[in-house]
Protein backbone atom coordinates (compact mmCIF):
# COMPACT_ATOMS: atom_id res chain seq x y z
CA UNK A 1 0.00 0.00 0.00
CA UNK A 2 1.83 2.84 -1.51
CA UNK A 3 -0.57 5.88 -0.57
CA UNK A 4 -0.40 7.24 3.12
CA UNK A 5 -3.53 8.35 4.92
CA UNK A 6 -3.94 11.80 6.01
CA UNK A 7 -5.74 10.67 8.86
CA UNK A 8 -5.94 7.27 10.70
CA UNK A 9 -7.86 5.90 13.82
CA UNK A 10 -7.56 2.33 14.50
CA UNK A 11 -9.54 0.62 17.41
CA UNK A 12 -10.06 -3.22 18.57
CA UNK A 13 -12.92 -4.27 21.01
CA UNK A 14 -14.95 -7.50 21.80
CA UNK A 15 -17.17 -8.16 19.28
CA UNK A 16 -19.92 -8.06 21.66
CA UNK A 17 -23.23 -5.47 21.14
CA UNK A 18 -21.96 -4.21 24.57
CA UNK A 19 -18.85 -2.82 23.17
CA UNK A 20 -20.13 -1.04 20.35
CA UNK A 21 -20.22 2.09 21.87
CA UNK A 22 -15.75 2.13 21.85
CA UNK A 23 -16.65 1.64 18.42
CA UNK A 24 -19.21 4.63 17.82
CA UNK A 25 -16.49 6.74 20.27
CA UNK A 26 -13.36 5.62 17.96
CA UNK A 27 -15.55 7.28 15.37
CA UNK A 28 -16.03 10.68 16.17
CA UNK A 29 -12.50 10.99 17.10
CA UNK A 30 -11.90 9.81 13.37
CA UNK A 31 -13.84 12.66 12.38
CA UNK A 32 -11.87 15.17 14.58
CA UNK A 33 -8.79 13.84 12.75
CA UNK A 34 -10.72 14.23 9.63
CA UNK A 35 -11.31 17.86 10.37
CA UNK A 36 -7.71 18.17 11.42
CA UNK A 37 -6.25 16.71 8.24
CA UNK A 38 -8.40 17.44 4.99
CA UNK A 39 -8.62 20.62 3.23
CA UNK A 40 -12.49 20.31 2.96
CA UNK A 41 -13.80 17.77 5.41
CA UNK A 42 -16.95 16.25 4.21
CA UNK A 43 -20.63 18.29 5.44
CA UNK A 44 -22.29 16.38 8.21
CA UNK A 45 -24.46 14.40 5.80
CA UNK A 46 -21.94 13.14 4.30
CA UNK A 47 -20.58 11.47 7.55
CA UNK A 48 -23.66 10.65 9.25
CA UNK A 49 -23.72 8.16 5.99
CA UNK A 50 -20.96 7.02 6.11
CA UNK A 51 -21.15 6.14 10.27
CA UNK A 52 -25.01 4.66 9.71
CA UNK A 53 -22.68 2.20 7.22
CA UNK A 54 -20.11 1.63 9.99
CA UNK A 55 -22.60 0.98 12.73
CA UNK A 56 -24.30 -1.44 10.40
CA UNK A 57 -21.12 -3.22 9.41
CA UNK A 58 -20.06 -3.53 12.70
CA UNK A 59 -23.55 -4.92 14.10
CA UNK A 60 -23.10 -7.39 11.58
CA UNK A 61 -20.07 -8.23 12.63
CA UNK A 62 -21.60 -9.15 15.82
CA UNK A 63 -24.98 -10.54 14.77
CA UNK A 64 -23.47 -13.16 12.24
CA UNK A 65 -20.03 -13.33 12.69
CA UNK A 66 -19.88 -13.75 16.26
CA UNK A 67 -23.04 -15.16 15.89
CA UNK A 68 -24.11 -12.74 19.03
CA UNK A 69 -21.96 -14.03 21.36
CA UNK A 70 -21.48 -17.41 20.62
CA UNK A 71 -18.54 -17.06 19.17
CA UNK A 72 -15.97 -14.90 21.07
CA UNK A 73 -13.37 -13.01 19.36
CA UNK A 74 -12.79 -9.09 18.61
CA UNK A 75 -13.43 -6.49 16.23
CA UNK A 76 -10.80 -4.15 14.71
CA UNK A 77 -11.71 -0.76 13.10
CA UNK A 78 -9.50 1.02 10.74
CA UNK A 79 -10.89 4.07 9.76
CA UNK A 80 -8.93 5.90 7.19
CA UNK A 81 -8.94 9.50 5.21
CA UNK A 82 -7.27 10.06 1.87
CA UNK A 83 -7.40 13.08 -0.53
CA UNK A 84 -9.86 11.83 -2.67
CA UNK A 85 -11.91 9.03 -0.50
CA UNK A 86 -12.42 7.66 3.44
CA UNK A 87 -12.18 3.96 3.79
CA UNK A 88 -13.01 1.43 6.97
CA UNK A 89 -11.35 -1.93 7.17
CA UNK A 90 -12.80 -4.09 9.65
CA UNK A 91 -11.38 -7.52 10.70
CA UNK A 92 -12.55 -9.92 12.35
CA UNK A 93 -12.50 -14.04 13.32
CA UNK A 94 -15.22 -14.83 13.43
CA UNK A 95 -17.61 -17.45 11.22
CA UNK A 96 -17.53 -16.64 7.00
CA UNK A 97 -19.76 -14.60 5.80
CA UNK A 98 -21.98 -16.78 3.15
CA UNK A 99 -24.55 -14.61 2.04
CA UNK A 100 -24.95 -12.67 -1.02
CA UNK A 101 -23.26 -8.79 -1.15
CA UNK A 102 -26.23 -7.55 -3.19
CA UNK A 103 -28.63 -9.32 -1.35
CA UNK A 104 -31.55 -6.49 -2.08
CA UNK A 105 -33.30 -4.71 0.86
CA UNK A 106 -36.46 -6.72 2.18
CA UNK A 107 -39.88 -5.71 -0.07
CA UNK A 108 -41.61 -2.68 1.28
CA UNK A 109 -44.36 -4.69 1.65
CA UNK A 110 -48.06 -3.85 0.83
CA UNK A 111 -49.22 -5.42 4.18
CA UNK A 112 -47.78 -3.59 7.46
CA UNK A 113 -47.99 -7.37 8.55
CA UNK A 114 -45.53 -8.49 5.97
CA UNK A 115 -43.28 -5.96 6.63
CA UNK A 116 -39.85 -7.80 7.92
CA UNK A 117 -37.95 -6.34 11.10
CA UNK A 118 -34.37 -7.69 10.04
CA UNK A 119 -32.43 -8.03 7.06
CA UNK A 120 -31.64 -4.21 6.02
CA UNK A 121 -27.99 -4.56 6.75
CA UNK A 122 -26.12 -4.84 3.43
CA UNK A 123 -28.56 -3.00 1.72
CA UNK A 124 -28.13 -0.37 4.21
CA UNK A 125 -23.98 -0.09 3.82
CA UNK A 126 -24.43 0.23 0.20
CA UNK A 127 -27.03 2.61 -0.23
CA UNK A 128 -24.47 4.56 2.17
CA UNK A 129 -21.18 3.96 0.82
CA UNK A 130 -19.64 3.62 -2.87
CA UNK A 131 -17.98 0.29 -2.41
CA UNK A 132 -18.46 -2.55 -0.14
CA UNK A 133 -16.08 -5.27 -0.20
CA UNK A 134 -15.69 -9.09 1.72
CA UNK A 135 -13.08 -11.64 1.74
CA UNK A 136 -12.18 -14.63 3.83
CA UNK A 137 -8.23 -15.35 4.64
CA UNK A 138 -8.64 -18.66 5.15
CA UNK A 139 -5.01 -19.63 6.66
CA UNK A 140 -5.70 -16.99 9.53
CA UNK A 141 -9.72 -17.32 9.26
CA UNK A 142 -9.98 -13.93 8.80
CA UNK A 143 -12.65 -12.12 7.48
CA UNK A 144 -12.21 -8.72 5.98
CA UNK A 145 -14.70 -5.89 5.22
CA UNK A 146 -13.98 -2.91 3.40
CA UNK A 147 -15.90 -0.02 3.02
CA UNK A 148 -15.59 2.98 0.75
CA UNK A 149 -16.92 6.30 0.12
CA UNK A 150 -15.95 8.78 -2.42
CA UNK A 151 -15.52 12.49 -0.85
CA UNK A 152 -17.72 15.36 -3.15
CA UNK A 153 -15.65 16.65 -5.91
CA UNK A 154 -14.66 19.79 -3.91
CA UNK A 155 -12.07 17.73 -1.89
CA UNK A 156 -10.09 16.69 -4.58
CA UNK A 157 -7.46 19.32 -4.90
CA UNK A 158 -7.16 20.44 -9.07
CA UNK A 159 -4.48 18.59 -10.56
CA UNK B 1 -30.16 3.44 26.62
CA UNK B 2 -33.12 5.03 28.51
CA UNK B 3 -36.50 4.56 27.84
CA UNK B 4 -39.14 7.02 29.58
CA UNK B 5 -42.25 6.90 29.07
CA UNK B 6 -45.03 9.77 29.97
CA UNK B 7 -48.62 8.21 29.71
CA UNK B 8 -51.41 11.46 28.56
CA UNK B 9 -55.54 11.01 28.01
CA UNK B 10 -56.95 8.88 25.42
CA UNK B 11 -54.50 5.79 25.88
CA UNK B 12 -51.53 7.89 24.38
CA UNK B 13 -47.69 6.92 25.56
CA UNK B 14 -44.92 10.00 24.60
CA UNK B 15 -42.16 6.90 25.03
CA UNK B 16 -38.69 9.24 25.02
CA UNK B 17 -35.42 7.54 24.35
CA UNK B 18 -32.18 8.06 25.15
CA UNK B 19 -28.93 6.92 23.78
CA UNK B 20 -28.43 4.57 20.83
CA UNK B 21 -30.72 2.25 19.29
CA UNK B 22 -28.63 -0.36 18.27
CA UNK B 23 -28.40 -4.20 18.41
CA UNK B 24 -27.77 -3.97 22.30
CA UNK B 25 -31.08 -1.88 23.66
CA UNK B 26 -33.48 -2.90 20.41
CA UNK B 27 -34.81 -5.60 21.95
CA UNK B 28 -35.22 -3.46 25.37
CA UNK B 29 -37.13 -1.05 23.81
CA UNK B 30 -39.14 -3.60 21.28
CA UNK B 31 -40.27 -5.27 24.76
CA UNK B 32 -41.27 -1.88 26.30
CA UNK B 33 -43.38 -0.70 23.60
CA UNK B 34 -45.19 -4.18 23.64
CA UNK B 35 -45.82 -3.55 27.49
CA UNK B 36 -47.15 -0.43 26.44
CA UNK B 37 -49.71 -1.48 24.20
CA UNK B 38 -51.07 -4.52 26.25
CA UNK B 39 -51.66 -2.28 28.98
CA UNK B 40 -53.96 -0.06 26.93
CA UNK B 41 -51.81 2.30 25.72
CA UNK B 42 -52.68 2.25 22.04
CA UNK B 43 -51.29 5.81 20.78
CA UNK B 44 -47.88 5.36 21.06
CA UNK B 45 -45.33 8.64 20.13
CA UNK B 46 -41.96 7.64 20.18
CA UNK B 47 -39.66 10.46 20.80
CA UNK B 48 -36.32 10.35 18.76
CA UNK B 49 -35.39 13.71 19.91
CA UNK B 50 -32.14 12.32 22.26
CA UNK B 51 -31.50 9.32 20.27
CA UNK B 52 -27.46 9.29 18.97
CA UNK B 53 -27.61 6.41 16.38
CA UNK B 54 -30.07 4.09 14.92
CA UNK B 55 -28.65 1.25 13.44
CA UNK B 56 -31.34 -1.50 11.40
CA UNK B 57 -32.24 -3.53 14.89
CA UNK B 58 -33.16 -0.01 16.52
CA UNK B 59 -35.71 0.56 13.13
CA UNK B 60 -36.96 -3.10 13.76
CA UNK B 61 -37.83 -2.42 17.13
CA UNK B 62 -39.45 0.53 15.55
CA UNK B 63 -41.59 -1.58 13.41
CA UNK B 64 -42.19 -4.48 15.69
CA UNK B 65 -43.41 -1.55 17.78
CA UNK B 66 -45.83 -0.09 15.11
CA UNK B 67 -46.91 -3.66 14.42
CA UNK B 68 -48.17 -4.71 18.13
CA UNK B 69 -49.91 -0.76 18.20
CA UNK B 70 -51.63 -1.76 14.84
CA UNK B 71 -52.30 -5.10 16.11
CA UNK B 72 -54.09 -3.53 19.49
CA UNK B 73 -56.34 -1.35 17.16
CA UNK B 74 -53.85 1.65 17.45
CA UNK B 75 -50.99 3.42 16.29
CA UNK B 76 -47.01 4.24 16.56
CA UNK B 77 -45.69 7.90 15.20
CA UNK B 78 -42.13 8.86 15.71
CA UNK B 79 -41.12 12.47 16.24
CA UNK B 80 -38.00 14.68 16.04
CA UNK B 81 -36.33 12.06 14.59
CA UNK B 82 -32.20 13.26 14.43
CA UNK B 83 -30.88 14.14 10.92
CA UNK B 84 -28.98 10.37 11.64
CA UNK B 85 -32.40 8.96 12.22
CA UNK B 86 -33.91 10.53 9.51
CA UNK B 87 -31.15 9.43 6.94
CA UNK B 88 -31.31 5.34 7.60
CA UNK B 89 -35.39 6.12 7.19
CA UNK B 90 -35.08 7.08 3.73
CA UNK B 91 -31.95 4.55 2.74
CA UNK B 92 -34.36 2.19 3.41
CA UNK B 93 -37.90 3.54 2.44
CA UNK B 94 -39.13 3.08 6.06
CA UNK B 95 -40.04 6.32 6.35
CA UNK B 96 -42.66 5.76 3.91
CA UNK B 97 -44.16 3.17 6.69
CA UNK B 98 -43.40 5.50 9.70
CA UNK B 99 -43.18 9.07 8.56
CA UNK B 100 -41.02 10.81 11.24
CA UNK B 101 -42.94 14.08 12.30
CA UNK B 102 -41.19 16.98 13.26
CA UNK B 103 -42.19 17.85 16.69
CA UNK B 104 -44.45 16.11 19.68
CA UNK B 105 -47.02 18.41 18.95
CA UNK B 106 -47.54 17.64 15.22
CA UNK B 107 -47.16 13.62 16.10
CA UNK B 108 -49.72 14.05 18.40
CA UNK B 109 -52.46 15.76 16.44
CA UNK B 110 -55.00 13.45 15.50
CA UNK B 111 -54.12 10.76 18.66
Amino acid sequence: MAENPLARVTVEVPGTAEHLGQLHAAIERFWGEVDRALAHPPGEEWRLLFTTALGEAAANVVRHAYRGGEVAGALRAELLAFQDRIEARFTDHGVEFEGDLSMPAPRAAALLDDLPESGYGLSLIRAAVDELRYERSSPSGENRWQLLKRLPAAATPPG
Amino acid sequence: MDISVEEREGGVAVVALSGRLDLLSAPHVKARLSEEVAAGRKKLIVDLGAVSFIDSSGLGALIGGLKAARVGGGDLRIARATEQAQIILRLTTLDRVMEPYASLDEALTGC
